[in-house]
């Protein structure tokens, strides 16, 4: 990625960011388009007249390819679902995933969301049971317990900037309070290279160059998995909880940073 | 060769039999022995797909932990029921019906070294056996070759389901894509830890819970090998025990299984067997 244009895409997210959150783009605006324009009643109309067998076979093949490519948690490129499913027909895209996800709905509890990875657009699995409950049970192991811990951490972290960014250092002064050391590995948390490209990989984190002068740095804010799947104000509560006591002093730290 | 079974004398366990964890009940836990009518037949609730979304999220669990899930979803999502849930094999038959046709199922399955029931997510339809793997691990090319190359190992007559990792290493120079030895040893290790294999003596390794439940079917594929089926339970037989007799090969497990049942006679040639009959500790 060339730095001229992701010095520009940062700027963009930070007047995003401005004007509030972002809507978040779900596939089902992408299925309601077909009163909006002649060229979705088109492609309508094409995927309306292909084979009914031929149609419910590429669904399952569609929620087959999503359901692999969550069960690694990485977001599946909207490019390889065309390739790999759907023959390079892209307009028949939006009645196939809005078929694909009533299978995943109904199946899983899960639901296929489009968002913007860069200047990919992918697609994320999110959970839909009802939210109240649908954290409490799910079994996780240790490794994913600690990760959703970190994860947790930076994001509370990251809602307290003024414009939701943050810069590795900053990043990492909230981790090192939690006792871990940059630039060490922590396998037992699952994390071989550093600590945030996995969150990256994953969608809950958006990483942006910016060069300042000679040096370029990282900064975070809240990925588009994140948005969708994590409710701010419950965060704010787990965190408060896990942390207890401790809260008053992180609270401070957040302060401090700020 | 190492083996998880102690092996005593033949015909010496029969005294030993349900105690311990086969007599636990399913009394707390919400689930219980008969058909539910909470359940209508055959349709998805909420509970089903918090399961399934548990069981997705950790691949693969011990049949214990799978039921103590299923119960905690089904009473997450029936607060004000009487606690009483369906019969697990029912709860898991309800979400297997709808993921049949998508070419995934919830499987089931003993792990031979020991017996235990595991219970898993897999992908039930294939084009090649390397394409299972490597969906289900999310492995690279040159891992994938490694891994098959170990389950080559452990198939083998002599090896009887467990190769040494010695023996695994020696194999790396025939391998298309190079590997060095530590990352080798790196991914038995990691692979292991994702139950994909057990480590059943040190540095002697053998299928683990996520390659029954996610590979047997396609192993022979894998492999490149026919493998057996075991008589007794007419699933594919890796490790086993053969029939002095007629050299047909069984599960460990599932001599044990009959020899609480009484005298152990071969299925294929009905003399009585000869070999040692292993307990279950
Ligand atoms: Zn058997
Ligand atoms: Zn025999």
């Amino acid at each position: 990625m060339s730095s001229s244009r992701s010095s520009g895409g940062s700027r963009r997210g930070k007047r995003r960011l401005e004007t509030g959150p972002e809507p978040s783009q779900s596939s089902q605006q992408l299925n309601d388009s077909s009163t909006q324009s002649g060229r979705a009643v088109a492609a309508r109309q094409e995927w309306d007249t292909m084979d009914s067998s031929e149609k419910s076979r590429k669904v399952k093949d569609l929620v087959r390819y999503l359901v692999f490519g969550s069960s690694q948690k990485i977001p599946v490129k909207r490019d390889e679902l065309l390739k790999n499913v759907l023959d390079g027909a892209s307009r028949t895209l939006p009645s196939a995933m809005q078929e694909a996800n009533k299978i995943l709905q109904e199946v899983f509890g899960l639901q296929a969301v489009e968002a913007k990875k860069g200047t990919q657009t992918v697609y994320l699995l999110i959970n839909c049971l009802p939210s109240e409950t649908k954290d409490k049970l799910i079994e996780r192991s240790n490794k994913e317990l600690s990760q959703i811990g970190l994860l947790g951490a930076i994001l509370s972290f990251l809602m307290m900037k003024p414009q939701g960014t943050a810069n590795t250092d900053s990043i990492w002064s909230v981790l090192n309070c939690l006792g871990l050391i940059q630039k060490s590995q922590y396998p037992e948390f699952g994390f071989h290279k550093d600590i945030l490209s996995p969150f990256v990989e994953q969608g809950y984190l958006e990483q942006k160059k910016r060069v300042i002068g000679e040096a370029s740095v990282f900064e975070y804010q809240w990925g588009p998995r994140a948005k969708l799947e994590v409710d701010k104000r419950q965060l704010l509560m787990t965190m408060a909880e896990v942390h207890g006591d401790e809260f008053d002093i992180w609270e401070k730290q957040f302060q401090d940073l700020i | 060769m190492p083996h998880a079974y102690p092996r005593v004398k033949k015909m010496a366990s029969n005294s030993r039999r349900s105690s311990g964890a086969g007599s636990s009940r399913r009394s707390t836990n919400g689930m219980r022995e008969r058909a539910s009518i909470q359940y209508r037949d055959g349709e998805m609730t909420n509970a089903h797909r918090h399961f399934l979304q548990s069981l997705m999220s950790k691949r693969i669990m011990t049949k214990r932990e799978a039921k103590k899930t299923a119960s905690d979803s089904h009473r997450l999502y029936n607060e004000e029921s009487s606690g009483e849930g369906p019969l697990f094999t029912e709860f898991v038959q309800t979400i297997n019906a709808k993921l049949e046709s998508l070419g995934f199922k919830i499987g089931m399955s003993k792990v031979e070294h020991d017996g235990s029931e595991w219970v898993g997510f897999a992908n039930t339809s294939s084009t090649g056996g390397g394409d299972v793997i490597q969906k289900a691990s999310g492995l690279g090319l040159a891992e994938l070759e490694f891994f098959r190359t170990c389950l080559q190992q452990m198939v083998t007559e002599e090896n009887n389901g467990v190769a040494s990792s010695s023996a695994l290493l020696a194999k790396l120079n025939t391998l298309q894509r190079k590997m060095t030895g530590k990352a080798a040893q790196d991914l038995l290790v990691s692979l292991t830890k994702d139950h994909w294999f057990f480590e059943i003596s040190r540095g002697h390794y053998c299928m683990g819970p996520r390659c029954f439940i996610e590979l047997l079917p396609f192993l022979p594929e894998i492999v490149g090998e026919s493998i057996e089926e075991c008589r007794l339970c007419s699933n594919r037989v890796v490790m086993g025990d053969r029939c002095l007799g007629c050299d047909t090969k069984l599960h460990t497990y599932c001599i044990v299984q009959l020899s609480r049942r009484g005298q152990v006679k071969c299925p294929q040639c009905h003399e009585e067997w000869e070999g040692e009959i292993p307990t279950l500790e």
